[in-house]
């Protein structure tokens, strides 16, 4: 019913518009009354418009009395006025652009900034579109307060790391909500140079209106669109040369064989490598091969182009954004090409009715060998060789082409040369409509169809490769494998409708914002899979006298995810706020400039989470009579209530800004969707999902920022500093009960740990010698002189798991950054630096390990250097690490010897940049910058990447150095 | 405005009530259990899944019997993730995930036979008597089950009715109570099944193939009374004999003809797939797949009697080294039926350890760190193929009159029979009888420790390879003693001095005759009581 008055309202109104004509005439001008020539004036929702003349006058012909004109000129400020019965209309346009700042998203409406009580920070865009980002992802790092970004790679076509917004409080996919333009789409699929805007919801209150997934912290991207009268062509391209900066040192030839025999030797085993044989290896007789230098065969590069053809008339306005992206790997094989065009128009059907149309499309296409699909592959192979393999039979007379020597039936040089290739596919399309109509002024209602689509395949090539040993006979044969496939595709369907009521009230004293709509969302896989989301929900934000500011919201929301009746969750939250610098009593302080801004705000509020796999409550019996999981048919929603405390101060002439804030969430019924049930249960996984677990985070955040001029010197100084602490409250169902999870033994839950930890050994040194083995009692078996000697916590003599504490978890603490920008006349200069003040990293892996631990021979690879300066050795009792092992060993328990200090404090960017106003008449704005990512960190880690933990070898982290041309054409 | 707020009522509930069934998604591929029960396919189903899942899977490698010497000092398994090395070696606690593996494979395999049990009478059947047969069938795996889970861990859970989440929770039965119940429940459901080996699937268990493994524990839980008479039972039975040629027996030559097998891991068990026994324990060759990973130990190759059937520390005609340093010297012909060793052929190739450049180099990961290979189950004729046809014996005849033996010797009544079921087995395996046959005088004074080193020696011998030694170590008491000695290898003179490959050393502590529980389960099951020292 309502739709139908609602569309017969709008009937009415496209009716009206065919009414009688009417000339307009005025005078365009500036705020000091001096005429604006060549300014444009439109009639909106058609194709009528003229130029004001040398003196700022125009002439106009308006089909009715509703008109609208929209008055434009570069330089100043759009403004909109109706007709209604006037026949002369003088315009003053306001110098300058709208200042975005003042203006928040928060989700299906924007409120005023100062209107706002709930926790919202904003991206600098502008920083983050200067600087060559080739993922949106990585803007993250260093740039808003508890907004973490660990970086963990660089590799071509991947995702560079998670976001992580006030810690993790869950124990499924903890990835933040991201809408684009009001689609739940992912970072991933944006280019950065088409991004407008960034707003990150990081409280209850104002996450709420997401109450589905909000309890990750809402990420909220607008898309960049035309502005009506100003057709203009933006160019941005930067190109970038990657130099690795985490690559491992292992030990040359002649010292593995030593290193090897020396292992060999303390274990009781014959020494593998004869003398003669490390001489020959040390001599360079037989070389040493660094097999990472094998692999790494060029330099990567990178390159981003992005065109932007954008412009407006009456009509409305459009803008096409064109992006490609290219990244090449570290030989001539890898690499990822992203070609991406995304069209943002404005529709004005009537001058009351407007319809955004986008449309965005992209495609992905990775290039990965097909030995080693996923990217790291190739690296992790090198590492596990050694300095004395070759990888080429020495001249053997048997006139082989390509005579590779396979080590455990690999090598890597093969993987690159024959092992073929596998190319990726992916490709995203998205519709976009959103038809607003303003019944009043005040009053607006909008509607929002959205679809989504992504499709992949992928295709492998190998042609047929032979190999044979030293005495040329066939070892091992690549046969030919051609072929390709389809993976599952996947649509999303959105529909929204929202009604939004912007007033002042009291006679501007006051003003409200109410925002009501209702969602249903929709996604559906080629296999049948299916998930349904439905919403409802509402916000209130009244401002009371601009001193005090109340914003309410409520949310429901069903998910199919979830048991019948137990679908719909309900999720309100409130926040108060406070603008002390618009009491009277501080007005003296606010006139002097003493004061600017001072805002203190509070709020509360319960959110939801259903970020897990669908049909996990359901009775599964598969065609072989297993049930495949416990069902559960009170699964449901995880919950958090959170509550947020904030203070913004804007001081001295507005050159100094502070915020602070403190904040804990309190997580709840979080699931656990592999939670062990009894084998006697007779089920396939012994899993359940059930809500399970509580967990608090709490944490503060503090920023700074000074900016000042002094004459054609501009610049200004931020820093900020945060930290989370994460606690598990509950690990079961009752208060005692402990968790622990079977796909990674090293890690416990249990009340006062936090949700991700090292769950290990401490240890006390290194056994001396045997005689200190044998009067040890509490060891374990075939412990050897300078293997790590555990705490017997308990004392029983025996070594087991209730020894084992908790030594720390692997999340940044004290995350700082600092960014400083300087201006002077035409150059701008710009760094970011990024730290973590506290991290328990864990040497994992070969980063750690003097041989790869693969559960097999564990007997391959060779030690780092690091590692070998650092040994024990019956000489070098008081070392860091253990003696030198080969094969099954006790020192690879997660023990305090296998963790390090993580922090480190990284230049992110460094960045310094020229711009050249005008270039002819046609080119404004041109800017060239030459741009470092990430090229001097200052750590004392004792692994390779303090941003992440160690491994088995993965494609390198790298620093980019890139140089950069901005222009804008016409 | 009444009627407005009726019609918006309407409305509102109409909106909800559809909102609801757009919320209702449930899972495509889901069926019930009454949707996959329904017919005889169904029961013979059941009974395929329960014995490939846990038995006779063609790759599960932990479970499969010719490589559960890996966990002996029979071998050296080399691969963590098969879940026999750190058994082996003694690098276990409870967080060792073989523990959690191996109970909740059995047990939930239980619990799901509990149900099929409990609703076998559901499936449509022409004959009854094909229902009978399949349920006993069913029994019979389920006490395959206990008898396993019991050896291992002492006290479990004995359930034997569906259970829902509550009831899967059950305190353990000691190992006492257990086999009370489980002996003669499972004696009844021997006698029920049909006595003759089924045409089609020799994988099922029939009358005597159960009353086999009810004998071979009676022997393992020191029942030495039963597990005579059972073995005296199936001997009686006439339907098994010893194969003429032991070597013959582990090869395409007779895995398939032989009348010993009594229990057999055929093809029609894996729905004729491809069994991998040449991939899993043969040495890489050229292109062959061959991936050594059980292979011999030294302790096993010197196990092996001399031709005149004495040790080789106590043979008149060679010394122990000469023995070490040519195993192949006067030996019991059971070794080269049963072991490669440097020197031999594989294939066309003679086996180089030594030698960097060859594949079967001892130090490559492929290859074996001992230098020896198992010869059972790797047949040339899978070298070069991708995958083998070959039947493998759960239990053969020759155990059963080795278990008569034994259950004779244990009680101290080393009568004719059990005398002629040793000289049995020694003959067939080539043993110069004119020395090796236990009837002659220099047996006669032979006490009963010297008795029961014999049959240990025989019964490693015979069934080396073939996943029977663990259990014997265990129920031996000897592990500590085997288990707390180095992985040795092929021993050979370098510069005058004997050297011998070392792969690891291993440790059994006095606690490990019984495994741990994993941390899994004692929390997922709070009733569980951990076993000593863990």
């Amino acid at each position: 019913m309502k739709y139908f008055i609602l569309l017969s309202s709008l009937m009415l109104c496209l009716l009206q518009a065919s009414a009688q004509q009417k000339t307009i005439s005025g005078r365009v001008a500036d705020s000091t009354g001096a005429p604006i020539p060549g300014a444009t004036v439109l009639v909106k929702g058609t194709n009528i418009g003229v130029a004001s003349g040398p003196d700022g006058t125009y002439e106009i012909k308006v089909p009715n009395d509703n008109a609208i004109l929209i008055v434009t000129s570069i330089g100043f400020q759009d403004r909109e006025v109706s007709v209604k019965g006037q026949s002369i209309i003088n315009v003053r346009l306001l110098q300058g652009t709208r200042d975005l700042s003042g203006v928040v998203v928060m989700g299906f409406s924007t409120v005023e900034r100062r209107h706002v009580a709930s926790s919202v920070a904003q991206m600098d865009m502008k920083q983050a579109k200067t600087r060559p980002i080739a993922k949106l992802q990585e803007a993250f790092s260093g740039t808003i307060p508890g907004v973490t970004m660990q970086q963990a790679t660089n590799l071509p076509g991947s995702v560079p790391g998670t976001i992580s917004i006030r810690g993790i409080s869950t124990l499924q996919n903890a990835d933040p909500l991201v809408i684009i333009d009001g689609m739940e789409m992912s970072l991933t699929d944006v280019d950065p140079n088409q991004v407008k805007s960034i707003t990150v919801l990081k409280d209850a209150a104002s996450a709420a209106m997401y109450g589905s997934r909000g309890a990750n912290g809402v990420i909220i991207v607008e898309t960049e669109r035309g502005v009506t009268g100003k057709f203009k062509v933006d160019l941005n391209s930067w190109y970038g040369i990657s130099k690795p900066i985490d690559l491992p040192k292992f030990v040359n030839g002649a010292d593995y064989m030593r290193l090897n025999n020396e292992a060999r030797i303390m274990q009781g085993q014959t020494p593998t490598f004869t003398e003669d044989s490390i001489a020959k290896m040390a001599s360079g007789q037989i070389p040493s091969v660094n097999w990472l230098d094998e692999v790494i065969q060029k330099n990567a590069t990178s390159s981003n182009t992005t065109l932007s053809v954008s412009g407006g008339g009456g009509v409305g306005t459009f803008n096409l954004m064109l992006g490609y992206l290219n990244e090449n790997g570290l030989n001539n094989i890898e690499g990822s090409q992203k070609f991406s065009a995304r069209f943002n128009t404005n529709i004005n059907i009537a001058d009351k009715f407007v319809l955004l149309a986008d449309f965005y499309a992209h495609r992905l296409q990775v290039d990965r060998l097909y030995a080693n699909d996923d990217g790291d592959g190739l690296y992790s192979l090198a590492w596990r060789m050694n300095a004395s393999q070759q990888v080429y039979y020495p001249n053997t007379g048997l006139n082989i082409d390509e005579h590779y020597q396979l080590h455990n039936n690999l090598n890597p040089v093969a993987s690159i040369n024959r092992g073929g290739t596998k190319n990726y596919l992916h490709d995203w399309s998205t519709i976009n409509l959103r038809p607003k109509y303003h019944i009043t002024k005040n009053l607006n209602i909008e509607g929002n169809v959205s679809y989504l689509i992504t499709k992949s395949a992928e295709k492998w090539e190998r042609r047929t490769f032979k190999f044979y040993d030293g005495n040329g006979k066939p070892v091992t044969t690549w046969g030919n494998a051609v072929d390709a496939t389809q993976n599952v595709s996947r649509s999303q369907l959105t529909s929204r409708l929202l009604v939004n009521y912007t007033g002042n009230l009291r006679g501007s004293k006051d003003k409200i914002y109410f925002t009501t709509g209702a969602e249903a969302m929709n996604w559906t896989y080629s296999n049948f899979t299916e998930i349904s989301k439905a919403s409802f929900f509402g916000k209130l934000n009244y401002s009371f006298d601009n001193r005090y500011i109340l914003e309410v919201t409520a949310r429901g929301d069903g998910s199919s995810k979830f048991a019948p009746n137990n679908r719909w969750g309900f999720f309100p939250s409130a926040a108060l706020a406070w603008n002390a610098s618009n009491e009277s009593f501080l007005q003296p302080l606010v006139k002097s400039g003493a004061i600017n801004n001072l805002k203190f705000r509070a709020s509360y509020g319960l959110i939801g989470n259903e970020n897990v796999d669908p049909y996990l409550w359901e009775e599964i019996v598969n065609t072989w009579g297993w049930t495949m999981r416990m069902p559960n048919p009170n699964f449901s929603w995880e919950k958090q209530k959170q509550w947020n405390v904030g203070m913004e101060l804007t001081t001295l002439n507005n050159r100094l800004s502070l915020g602070a804030e403190v904040y804990k969430k309190h997580s709840f019924d979080l699931i656990y969707d592999k939670f062990p049930v009894p084998p006697l249960t007779g089920s396939y996984y012994l899993e359940s999902a059930v809500n399970i677990g509580e967990v608090n985070n709490k944490g503060f955040e503090i920023s700074a920022n000074w900016s000042d001029k002094i004459g054609d010197f501009t610049y200004s100084i931020g820093g900020m500093l945060f930290d989370n602490k994460n606690e598990v409250l509950k690990a079961g169902y009752k208060a005692t009960d402990t968790l622990i999870f079977k796909d990674n033994t090293d890690k416990i839950w249990y009340p006062g740990v936090a949700i991700d930890n090292y769950y290990g050994y401490q240890s006390n040194g290194y056994f001396r010698d045997q005689e200190d083995v044998d009067k040890t009692v509490a060891k374990l078996p075939n412990t050897l002189p300078g293997d790590i000697k555990y705490i017997d916590q308990n004392g029983d003599g025996v070594i087991n798991n209730l020894d084992r504490v908790n030594l720390g978890d692997p999340f940044p603490h004290m995350n700082y950054a600092v960014n400083l920008n300087l201006g002077y006349k035409r150059w701008d200069f710009a760094v970011i630096g990024q730290g973590v003040g506290k991290r328990t990293g864990r040497l994992g892996g070969m980063e750690g390990y003097p041989v790869l631990v693969d559960g097999a021979t564990n007997a391959l690879g060779a030690p780092r250097q690091y590692y070998a300066d650092n040994r024990w050795t019956p000489e070098n009792q008081n070392s860091r690490f253990p003696r030198v092992w080969n094969g099954a060993s006790t020192n690879t328990y997660l023990s305090d010897v296998w963790l390090s200090n993580a922090s480190f404090f990284r230049f992110k960017m460094i960045q310094l940049g020229y711009t050249f106003p005008k270039i002819g008449t046609a080119i404004r704005n041109v800017r060239v910058y030459v741009n470092a990512q990430d090229a001097i960190t200052f750590t004392k880690w004792e692994g390779l990447e303090p941003e992440r933990n160690g491994g088995n070898g993965r494609y390198p982290r790298m620093a980019v150095f890139s140089l950069g041309l901005k222009a804008t054409f016409f | 405005m009444k009627k407005l707020v009726y019609a918006s009522l309407i409305c509102a509930t109409t909106a909800l009530a559809g909102c609801e069934k757009f919320l209702d998604k449930t899972d495509p591929t889901a069926t019930r259990f009454s949707e996959f029960f329904n017919t005889e396919e169904d029961l013979r189903r059941v009974v395929y899944s329960s014995m490939l899942d846990v038995f006779s899977g063609p790759g599960l490698t932990a479970k499969l019997p010719y490589m559960e010497d890996g966990k002996t000092d029979n071998a050296y398994s080399r691969s963590e993730g098969h879940h026999h090395q750190l058994i082996a070696n003694g690098n276990f606690n409870s967080n060792t995930t073989a523990f959690l593996y191996y109970y909740e494979l059995h047990m939930k395999h239980l619990g799901r036979l509990n149900v099929f049990i409990a609703n076998a009478d559901i499936p449509y059947v022409e004959d009854e008597a094909v229902r009978a047969k399949y349920k006993g069938v069913l029994e019979a795996i389920r006490c395959w089950h206990y008898f396993w889970l019991v050896s291992r861990w002492g006290s479990v859970p004995y359930y034997l009715e569906p259970a829902d989440l509550g009831s899967a929770t059950q305190t353990p039965k000691s190992q006492e109570e257990i086999l009370a119940d489980l002996f003669p429940m499972a004696e009844n459901v021997a006698n029920n099944l049909p006595p003759d080996e089924y045409t089609s699937d020799a994988y099922m268990f029939n009358r005597y193939s159960l009353k086999g493994i009810i004998m071979r524990y009676y022997l393992y839980f020191g029942r030495y009374e039963d597990a005579a008479r059972l073995a005296k039972e199936i001997m009686d039975s006439k339907k098994y004999s010893l194969h003429a040629s032991y070597a013959d027996l582990f090869s395409y030559k007779a895995d398939k003809t032989n009348k010993e097998f009594i229990f057999t891991m055929d093809m029609a068990s894996h729905g004729n797939s491809a069994t991998n026994s040449f991939q899993h324990l043969a040495p890489q060759y050229r292109t062959g797949n061959g991936q050594s990973f059980v292979v011999p130990l030294k302790s096993l190759i010197d196990t092996y009697w001399t031709l005149q059937g004495d040790a080789i520390d106590n043979s008149p005609q060679h010394t122990k080294e000469e023995y070490e340093l040519n195993p192949k010297l006067n030996r019991d012909p059971r070794l080269t039926a049963s072991i490669y060793m440097p020197g031999d052929m594989f294939a066309t190739e003679p086996i180089n350890i030594y030698d960097p450049n060859n594949p079967m180099y001892f130090e490559r990961p492929r290859a074996s760190r001992s230098g020896y290979w198992f010869r059972k189950f790797v047949d040339p004729a899978d070298a070069f193929r991708s995958g083998g046809n070959m039947h493998f014996p759960y239990l053969r005849y020759a155990e059963v009159l080795l278990t008569y033996a034994e259950a004779k010797i244990m009680q101290n009544q080393v009568d004719a029979l059990a005398k002629q079921c040793i000289n049995d087995v020694r003959r067939r395996a080539g043993l110069d009888m004119a020395h090796a046959d236990v009837t002659l005088p220099k047996y006669a004074a032979y006490t009963q420790q010297q008795w029961i080193e014999l049959i240990r020696n025989e019964r490693r011998i015979e069934l080396a390879g073939e996943g029977r030694r663990y259990d014997d170590i265990i129920r031996w008491r000897i592990a500590e003693k085997v288990l707390n000695e180095p992985a040795l290898g092929h021993t050979r003179m370098v510069n005058g001095e004997k050297v011998t490959l070392k792969i690891e050393d291993r440790a059994f502590r006095p606690n490990n005759y019984l495994w741990p529980f994993h941390e899994n389960s004692l929390k997922v099951e709070p009733g569980l009581r951990q076993n000593e020292g863990y």
